[in-house]
């Protein structure tokens, strides 16, 4: 807790915008400043744009994860930060003085448009806007995760009617928004690394800021995804090993995206999504973005102080076993008594007693998602589970069946399921 | 031109121009006898210009934070955001930073 203004004495004095009123540039101190950033820190246009290149080039510099001869899939949606990476990426290649790895890149653009809710001219105007960048640009809808996705170059797909019916419908049969959410965006990273697998690619630039970032590590936590905050916040997502997911943004704030985008007359666009004809209501996700950006307004180191926290964290490989079907990353066995697989676990036990003695002692611990206790009591009632980590598992319950899920996915459920019976059967056995 | 007349433009980006008819830009044209403040303006849009929900667009008498309000390429909050007085010509642009989710 901060424990300033406790004894009376002191006090956290709101920033005052008074001071900030035509101030020069902090940094080269003669031109007068046109950007302000944490209500404090004042820049001009050419010490701004030099500062947030330079966050982009130092992020990807100090990982020394790019090496020569990497194939970089860039997943392009049409919006800001997509926007901002890609003029990042050409600027770097362009500028003749620094050091350079040769790398190749691939734009990827996913359609997420509703069946009735897209414009014809949506992909055209998407097409003009990265016609200048020289990368080869490929178009998927997100329905290919019902067949074989297969990218199609950009320019042939203006003519193309959007086909997302499949998974339009399967969204709108999730109970609530924020599993349909979740659900969306691991199916979007599975068909990205598909998409990445077939064009060759051995990285995957999303274009995630630092203020997703924060979203992502409260929102994250609060759908009991603690134990992957590291794979699904950090700069590296490395649970799938052959092909890395890289956030070279995650150092730049959504602020100084839109900065960078209005100062180099860059125009995003922002074309509806299938999301959009899902249950409207609140998500936890959305109101967790509200609660960042209105704190933020009084507080406006908030968004560092959770970034800089949250991405302190390690994932716990040890404590794992097994893949989740779903989201791919491994599922922890932490017996922790605390966690809140095992809360809920205890909660549905108590639940499942009814009016007879509550005794939590008898209780067996169990893996989460799997019935490995032979009773009577489990075998009769429980049918086994899919492999799934606790927060997948309960995205699958807020749908009647996984049945409407994309094929893929259901086949690795289906996959990691059988290889953890086959791990429980040969257990005993195993020194 | 009118020199009797206020004349300027407001743009919407970054997922903004949704709440105003998919509309990005608008030329806006006010009689100047009276002062025109960015405060009085939001009132306006919101009364004349919104399509969508208000409150995705303004909270109490300002906008909405995660929205960012540009003046000719500056930052308002070197300025005097909601007293800064509108001169011919200016193009102001509100930017959102929201998600939505």
């Amino acid at each position: 807790m901060c424990s300033i203004g406790d004894d009376g004495t002191e006090h956290m004095e709101p920033v005052a915008f008074t001071e900030l009123y035509q101030s020069v540039c902090r940094k080269c101190s003669e031109v007068k400043a046109q950007v302000v950033l944490q209500s404090k820190f004042a820049y001009c246009r050419t010490c701004f744009l030099s500062m947030v290149s330079h966050k982009y080039r130092s992020t990807l510099g100090k990982s020394k994860v790019m090496k020569h001869g990497d194939k970089v899939l860039v997943a392009f949606s049409g919006n800001d930060s997509s926007v901002c990476l890609l003029d990042m990426i050409q600027s770097a290649k362009d500028d003749g003085k620094k050091k350079k790895i040769n790398t190749e890149m691939v734009i990827v653009f996913i359609d997420e448009r509703p069946v009735k809710g897209g414009d014809e001219q949506d992909i055209t105007s998407i097409s003009e806007s990265i016609k200048a960048y020289e990368f080869p640009k490929y178009y998927c809808p997100l329905d290919s995760m019902y067949e074989i996705p297969a990218p199609i170059p950009l320019d042939e797909a203006p003519g193309l009617a959007i086909s997302n019916e499949s998974i339009e419908e399967c969204l709108q049969n999730c109970k609530s928004r924020t599993s349909a959410i979740d659900l969306l965006k691991k199916v979007r990273h599975r068909l990205l690394y598909l998409l990445a697998k077939d064009l060759g690619c051995n990285k995957i630039f999303l274009p995630e800021t630092n203020d997703d970032s924060a979203v992502n590590i409260i929102s994250n936590i609060a759908l009991g995804r603690g134990d992957q905050l590291p794979l699904d916040v950090g700069f590296m997502d490395d649970r799938r090993g052959d092909i890395v997911f890289l956030r070279p943004l995650c150092e730049i704030s959504k602020k100084e995206v839109a900065f960078y985008n209005a100062f180099k007359k860059l125009d995003p666009i922002v074309l509806p999504s299938v999301i959009d004809k899902v249950r409207t209501g609140d998500s936890i996700q959305s109101l967790t973005e509200n609660f960042i950006t209105n704190i933020g307004v009084t507080f406006p180191s908030t968004v560092h102080t959770i970034v800089a926290t949250g991405t302190k964290l390690l994932v716990d490989r040890e404590n794992s076993h097994g893949v989740c079907g779903l989201c791919e990353a491994t599922i922890s066995t932490n017996d922790d008594p605390l966690s809140s697989a095992k809360a809920t676990e205890l909660s549905s036990r108590m639940s499942a007693l009814g009016d007879k003695s509550a005794d939590t002692s008898t209780s067996e611990t169990v893996n989460y998602g799997r019935c490995s206790s032979a009773n009577d009591c489990c075998s009769k009632r429980c049918k086994p589970t899919p492999s799934l980590c606790y927060s997948c598992l309960l995205i699958a319950k807020d749908f009647e069946s996984t049945e409407t899920w994309p094929p893929a996915v259901r086949r690795s459920i289906d996959e990691e399921s059988s290889l953890e019976a086959m791990r429980m059967k040969i257990e005993d056995y195993l020194l | 031109m009118n020199t009797e007349q206020l004349n300027f433009t407001v743009e919407f980006s970054g997922g903004a121009e949704l709440l105003f008819n998919k509309e990005k830009t608008h030329q806006v044209c006010f009689p100047s006898v009276e002062e025109w403040t960015i405060g009085k303006l939001l009132i306006w849009l919101r009364d004349n210009k919104l399509t969508e929900r208000p409150e995705l667009f303004m909270q109490g008498d300002t906008v909405r934070p995660g929205i960012l309000v540009l003046v000719n390429d500056t930052d308002w909050e070197l300025l005097d955001q909601l007293n800064y007085k509108i001169a011919r010509g200016d193009s102001i642009t509100f930017i959102s930073t929201l998600h939505g989710g």
